[in-house]
């Protein structure tokens, strides 16, 4: 019985949260993505980062601006990480952009509020990062699949154990009968 | 009333509110990591769940060594019971850092030395399990038991510092003594982790409970029917029972 309202507490935990978070994970799956190298850099007369741009395997060219909440995680040559928001590094993501477009290092953009005229799309970088191994996108059934495996285990288990209890419980059963 | 309040402040209860938490802080309050993006959340499952397989180790052998000290059977069925859900949490380790091994560092598995010593802690826990599987019943049984797991426990130390002393694409520790502060956590990243660790360690010695009753139930009846002679019609139920569960 403990073992049934344990799995039961939990399933209902677990079907609660996948009805909540179904929404946010559908709409982290749409976030658009452009995977390329940096082409162009505009900065102001403080050395500060505006817009770049990108061309994707296709040639295709998109062109970025930046604001305070732009997200950096950059390696330089040396694999040195540097994560900031563009709100502490404005100076230094121009720096290091400039780095990558000379090393045509690929990177991976995130963006929002994209608009397309006359072929050319234009959106706000929310992250840019070093180029993964993946897509972002497809990180999400890396994700799926570490879950799904775990919980399954565990109610296998459990359900391993309700087995055992039960083996048990009869035993209990016939011998309480066998001495009356 | 009493049934529902007692269910409701049960440990089981309180498991599956805190294993709830640590989901939504997982997948709605913690911000996506820069540079691994969403992938980076799989830390928040196979750190705890790693910490969980060597919790159970160190489990089974403190059991293991107060049984040989004490002889008592509670000291046994504490190391069995930990063992069985040890290599649950073990084989779980090693499944979520291979998923999470393909996207960022391109391979399912590298033989380096934490993985490699995280491997043979699971083959240790199968070992253990297989040898009181198969090895006749009796004291001899359990004390040679016993050594294996105490033996086995060795390994633990060396997979905890195996990322430090042998620097490979494993990251080095974030979390505890040894921790090098440069690549400790964030703190929104460091408290999902705390709440994950948490919930993963009730869950494991809510298990090793469940599973020790069941192991008292079990040795309990097998010492009834040795000390009792259960007429044979009795007997036959109970093996035909057992034979179709």
């Amino acid at each position: 019985m403990k073992l049934f309202n344990y799995g039961l507490a939990l399933l209902i935990v677990c079907v609660g949260l996948v009805v909540h978070d179904l929404p946010s994970l559908v709409l982290a799956q749409s976030t658009p993505l452009v995977n390329g190298i940096i082409v162009g850099i505009e900065t102001n007369d403080n050395d500060q980062l505006i817009t770049f741009v990108v061309s994707d395997s296709t040639g295709t060219l998109t062109t970025f601006k930046v604001s305070d909440s732009t997200k950096y995680g950059l390696e330089n040559q040396a694999g040195d990480r540097w994560v900031t928001s563009h709100k502490d590094g404005s100076e230094e993501a121009a720096r290091r952009l400039s780095e990558h477009q000379e090393r045509f290092v690929p990177i991976t953009v995130s963006y929002s509020e994209a608009t397309e005229d006359s072929g050319q799309i234009t959106g706000i970088a929310t992250s840019v990062v070093d180029r993964e191994q993946g897509k972002l996108e497809t990180n999400l059934g890396y994700i799926f699949a570490v879950f799904a495996i775990t919980w399954i285990l565990f109610f296998a288990y459990i359900f391993y154990m309700g087995r055992k209890q039960k083996v048990v419980q009869y035993e209990i059963t016939q011998i309480k009968a066998s001495l009356k | 009333m009493t049934k529902v309040i007692n269910l409701i402040v049960s440990p089981i209860a309180l498991s599956a509110v805190l294993m709830g938490t640590t989901l939504w802080l997982i997948f709605v309050w913690v911000p996506t990591e820069t540079n691994q993006g969403a992938v980076q959340r799989i830390l928040y499952l196979h750190v705890p769940i790693a910490w969980g397989a060597m919790m159970g180790i160190i489990v089974v052998s403190a059991g293991s060594f107060l049984y040989l000290w004490k002889k008592n059977e509670i000291w046994d069925r504490l190391a069995v019971a930990s063992a069985e859900v040890g290599v649950v949490f073990g084989g779980l380790a090693l499944l979520t850092g291979m998923i999470w091994a393909k996207p960022v560092w391109a391979v399912w598995w590298t033989g380096e030395a934490k993985l490699t010593t995280t491997l043979i802690l699971f083959f240790i826990y199968v070992a253990y399990l297989m040898f009181r599987a198969y090895f006749p019943p009796g004291t001899q049984r359990q004390r040679l038991a016993a050594m294996i797991a105490i033996i086995g426990a060795i390994d633990t130390p060396i997979i905890y510092f195996a990322a430090n002393l042998w620097s490979q694409a494993h990251p080095p520790l974030i979390t505890g003594p040894a921790a090098d502060s440069e690549s400790s956590l964030g703190t929104s990243l460091g408290v999902v982790l705390l709440a994950s660790t948490v919930s993963f360690t009730l869950l494991f010695i809510l298990l090793v409970k469940m599973r020790y009753e069941i192991r008292k139930s079990e040795d309990e009846i097998k010492h009834f029917k040795r000390n009792h002679q259960l007429d044979s019609a009795v007997l036959n139920n109970i093996s035909q029972a057992r034979g179709t569960s």
